[in-house]
């Protein structure tokens, strides 16, 4: 009896202990599971963090590079450990600068890889201040000035602008209406009446035909606006973006991109123009007509199918896409200003090329993709 | 006399022991087996979880155009470059059905499945429960209807993804055994994918 005792109590308390052993490596693995998920967590968020900090690195000097690797330690707490490499690459023909960063948390690893370039440019349609596919009249007090502006419209004195005016058919200034530029000698002339020789250039072949609508205009694919682009965007409502068939739903000021597509043959007429980005009046029949720009200053790129009679301060530049403009030729007819401002253009394409910029120093960068 | 009433008074002492001693293996044994099947399940969530941060995360990357083709509660089908090769995947995930998986005894567990390209589906993990919301930039639900407008879908800026796993079998509580108890795990995370913009 007492030996059967013996064997039922230990063989108890070998099987206790065997199961309880089980028991606390599930209870372990348990615990462990969810320690791993934290620290994959901190990981990836290291690898996004000094990918952070690296790209403010670049938004402030854009020539910033870490070509070899480099190493930041102490990142989160003392376990954590980031190496990385600033570069130049090239993806799609489209030159980039790609931030490499690989992170290290107790012995997790993660990473994160970005690819940015400096935001905004100036795309290659714009030659003047004034570029158009139609014959171009210029008549009242219409000021056009192609010397480079900041995006107040002050004169960037010594800065390299672009034309005044720029046309694949003829130029006619007439009235008071003085126009000035960078002539193609890289030498600034004041607007003036008539304009300084050098400032305009019209009857321009351009190689290839000339855009038709605003995204082959920017670039299109090559520049990452694929057709529809810039539409899809507006209707995003991304940065203040606004999609609209009737102008008179739209908000001011504007931001982004503006698209107004209008019914063909309904002209947008006496409108408020109040706002920055880019302001596109568009149709599939490319006749879209946008007439009396009256009010508001608007800064950045405008493209309008049919653009008449500016009115009001324009700082950036303006494209017109007909060959056939509804009302001829005339631009201007009283009192407006169309100041060339590269910042302006640069500002307004960066806000907008991928809808993710970085950086709030001398430069911001725009980030195409981010792979983590 | 005497020693007869010890003998018995020893003997029910004996079987005293004996059945605390098995009481108590019993429990143990019980709690064991649903620590173990507790433990399966959180690799099964755990699974689902790395499978779908990987993917989501990668929402967007290098593709143009309309990045989110599909988002409904259960459903999602997006663009992005999984695998990092330059060419942008189209990524789905979506549910089978309830009656699909007979062989199991949980009457609510379903396959989710994830499909690249025009590849065959593959199962992630079998769920309970799989539910998406999308978040526009500040943090305001989309609702489903409203998704089904590209605009809508370019709104979005988060997802956010609720994963239930359970068990096929329901573990045998002996101390409630009338409640058929599939010890489920319980996924919450919110994923900003940094190309949704």
């Amino acid at each position: 009896m007492g030996k059967a005792v013996l064997i039922f109590v230990l063989g108890s308390v070998v099987l206790f202990t065997i199961i309880n052993v089980n028991m606390s490596t599930r209870l372990g693995t348990s615990s462990e599971n969810a320690i791993n998920q934290f620290k994959e967590t901190t990981a990836k968020n290291i690898a996004n963090s000094v990918a952070e900090m690296l790209l403010s690195k670049v938004a402030d000097s854009t020539a910033y590079r870490a070509t070899s690797v480099q190493s930041m330690s102490n990142v989160f707490s003392d376990s954590g450990s980031a190496k990385y490499r600033v570069v130049d690459t090239t993806i799609s023909s489209q030159s980039l600068i790609k931030i490499d960063v690989k992170s290290k948390y107790y012995r997790i690893t993660s990473s994160a890889t970005v690819y940015v370039t400096p935001s905004g440019y100036i795309p290659s349609p714009v030659k003047g201040a004034i570029s158009t596919n139609n014959p171009v009249l210029t008549s009242g007090t219409l000021n056009v000035d192609g010397r480079d502006h900041d995006p107040n419209g002050n004169l960037l004195a010594g800065a390299t602008g672009t034309l005044g005016i720029w046309s694949t058919n003829t130029l006619s200034q007439t009235g008071s209406s003085k126009i000035g530029g960078t002539s193609a000698s890289g030498t600034n002339y004041a607007p003036d009446d008539p304009a300084h020789a050098g400032t305009t250039n019209a009857s321009q072949p351009y190689p290839g035909g000339y855009p038709n609508n605003p995204d082959s205009l920017l670039g299109g694919t090559a520049k990452g606006f694929p057709a529809g682009t810039l539409k899809s965007i507006a209707q995003s409502g991304i940065g203040g973006s606004q999609y609209a068939t009737n102008p008179n739903t739209l908000n001011h000021p504007f931001k982004g991109v503006t698209y107004v597509e209008l019914p063909s043959g309904t002209p947008w007429i006496s409108s408020n123009i109040d706002g920055t980005g880019i302001l596109i009046i568009h149709n599939s029949s490319t006749n879209a007509i946008i007439k009396n720009e009256n009010l508001g200053t608007f800064k950045g790129l405008i493209i309008a199918d049919d653009i008449i009679h500016i009115h009001t301060t324009i700082i950036g530049a303006v494209i017109g896409l007909t060959p056939s403009p509804s009302e001829g030729n005339s631009i201007g007819n009283g009192s407006g200003d169309v100041l060339f401002s590269s910042q302006a253009i640069k500002d307004a394409i960066g806000s907008i090329l991928v809808t993710s910029n970085h950086g709030f120093a001398k430069h911001r960068v725009s980030i195409i993709n981010w792979f983590e | 006399m005497g020693q007869l009433l010890e003998l018995i008074g020893a003997s029910m002492i004996g079987a005293l022991i004996m059945l605390i001693g098995l009481s108590l293996n019993m429990q143990i044994n019980a709690s064991s087996s649903e620590i173990f099947q507790s433990s399966y399940n959180q690799y099964s969530s755990i699974t689902a979880n790395q499978i779908i941060v990987y993917d989501f995360y990668k929402a967007g990357y290098r593709s143009t155009g309309n990045k989110l083709i599909q988002a409904d509660s259960s459903i999602i089908k997006f663009q992005g470059d999984i695998d990092d090769n330059g060419n942008a995947d189209t990524v789905s995930y979506y549910l089978g059905t309830k009656a699909s998986l007979t062989a199991t005894k949980n009457p609510n567990d379903m396959q989710l499945y994830r499909k690249i390209n025009n590849q065959a589906a593959s199962m992630v993990s079998i769920v309970t429960r799989f539910l998406l919301t999308y978040k526009d930039s500040l943090g305001n639900n989309l609702t489903y209807s409203s998704l089904t407008n590209p605009a809508t879908r370019a709104k979005v800026r988060a997802i956010k993804v609720y994963v239930k796993c359970e068990l096929p079998d329901a573990i045998n509580r002996p101390y409630d055994p009338s409640v058929l108890f599939y010890n489920p795990v319980d996924w919450f995370r919110t994923i900003r994918p940094k190309n949704l913009f």
